[in-house]
């Protein structure tokens, strides 16, 4: 829709006022919302400094649209250490019921 | 996931480490019976490494979010420190049960104690040696990590570094000289309700150190890695929090069961 906008600009020129037909993507409606609108817009501006090449290559990973979860997102080590988990998990579960299992028929 | 939206409120993705976490703390516990009852500590480990497992990977997912994903907002921070808030107060009700118990017994003693503060036959410790030595770590260690928070404040990446450095030192230090004087203890927790309630007492503070220590180490790596900005920087700022509170808990523990008590 804002590409769409800036495209028609051109031809709305002298319509009118141009920002009423462009709504911005993002707006707030409620009141909690314009609240932590205006403070986050009262918030002290900083001058933008160097990010880290490192930096910028983890915000790509990790906003890549690619349908993974955040803890699957950082690679072959997350899926590893998921799976251990879920292992152990498993492992902890088949303890307990054997422990308490034991106690029942005892 | 996306990270686009049209409101400023993080809405969470769907997570596993609530149930492992809860397995985890099942597995503990369960742990502790099977320790108690039957002499083996082998699933209390499993439910230990289960829960530390668990922890490590939701919070490194939560700053991922925070820190990569552009997630924690305004507003979302907000939320954030209101719940750290919460928890502090939970562990200041948590520590007050124990003075509770100290002031009950010492500023009444039981005819069983023979009637007088610390019993009879209990030898306290010097509050002027190591326990004052103590407190002045601690207190530099308030020193350091405020240096530290007002150096991110200004942007200053190597002081920020010089004083978290410092602080986790001083956090280690702390911890050191406690175990020497749990070693060197004339008294154990089995000693009559002093035993029971000094370490009680300064055991979970112990713990609370030890957990402040790992939390402001992990702050440290996190700043070396460049999360932290000078308006963005709230883990740093509840590890501090946290370290302040931890602080204040020694200094009342110094005055009331070393000083005062002993």
């Amino acid at each position: 829709m804002q590409r769409n906008c800036f495209s028609l600009r051109p031809f709305l020129r002298g319509v009118g006022d141009v920002g009423a037909v462009c709504k911005p993507i993002r707006e707030f409606r409620n009141s909690a919302a314009l609240k932590y609108a205006a403070a986050a817009a009262a918030a002290p501006k900083t001058r933008p400094g160097k990010v880290p090449p490192k930096m910028v290559k983890l915000r790509k990973q990790f906003q890549a649209d690619n349908d993974l979860p955040i803890f699957l997102k950082g690679g072959s080590m997350d899926n590893i250490l998921y799976r251990l988990t879920w292992v152990l998990c498993f492992l902890g579960i088949g303890g307990d019921v054997w422990l308490w299992l034991g106690y029942i028929i005892a | 996931m996306s990270t686009h939206s049209n409101h400023p409120f993080h809405l969470v993705d769907y997570s596993p480490w609530p149930l492992t976490g809860a397995i985890g703390a099942m597995t503990t516990v369960s742990g502790m019976v099977k320790w108690f009852h039957q002499y083996d500590i082998s699933l209390f480990v499993l439910g230990n490494i289960i829960t530390i497992l668990t922890v490590y990977q939701w919070w490194r997912d939560v700053s991922r979010e925070g820190t990569y994903q552009g997630l924690h907002t305004y507003a979302v921070t907000i939320g954030l420190r209101w719940g750290m808030i919460l928890f502090i107060l939970s562990e200041v009700l948590f520590f007050v049960s124990f003075f509770w118990a100290f002031f009950h017994s010492s500023l009444s003693p039981a005819i069983e104690l023979g009637a007088s503060w610390p019993p009879m036959g209990i030898i306290s410790f010097n509050p002027f040696q190591i326990p004052l030595l103590n407190t002045a770590i601690l207190l530099a260690s308030g020193v350091t990590v405020t240096w530290a928070h007002h150096s991110l404040m200004e942007n200053n990446h190597s002081q920020t570094t010089q004083g978290l450095f410092f602080t986790v030192l001083l956090g280690i230090y702390f911890t050191i000289l406690q175990a020497y004087e749990y070693i060197e203890a004339p008294f154990t927790i089995a000693d009559s309700i002093y035993g029971s309630t000094f370490f009680m007492a300064t055991g979970f503070h112990g713990i609370h150190v030890l957990i402040g220590t790992t939390f402001l180490l992990v702050c440290l790596l996190r700043h070396l890695n460049n999360h932290f900005s000078k308006n963005h920087h709230f883990g740093f700022e509840a590890a501090a929090w946290y370290w302040h509170f931890v602080d204040v808990v020694w200094l009342f523990l110094y005055i009331t069961i070393y000083w005062w008590g002993g």
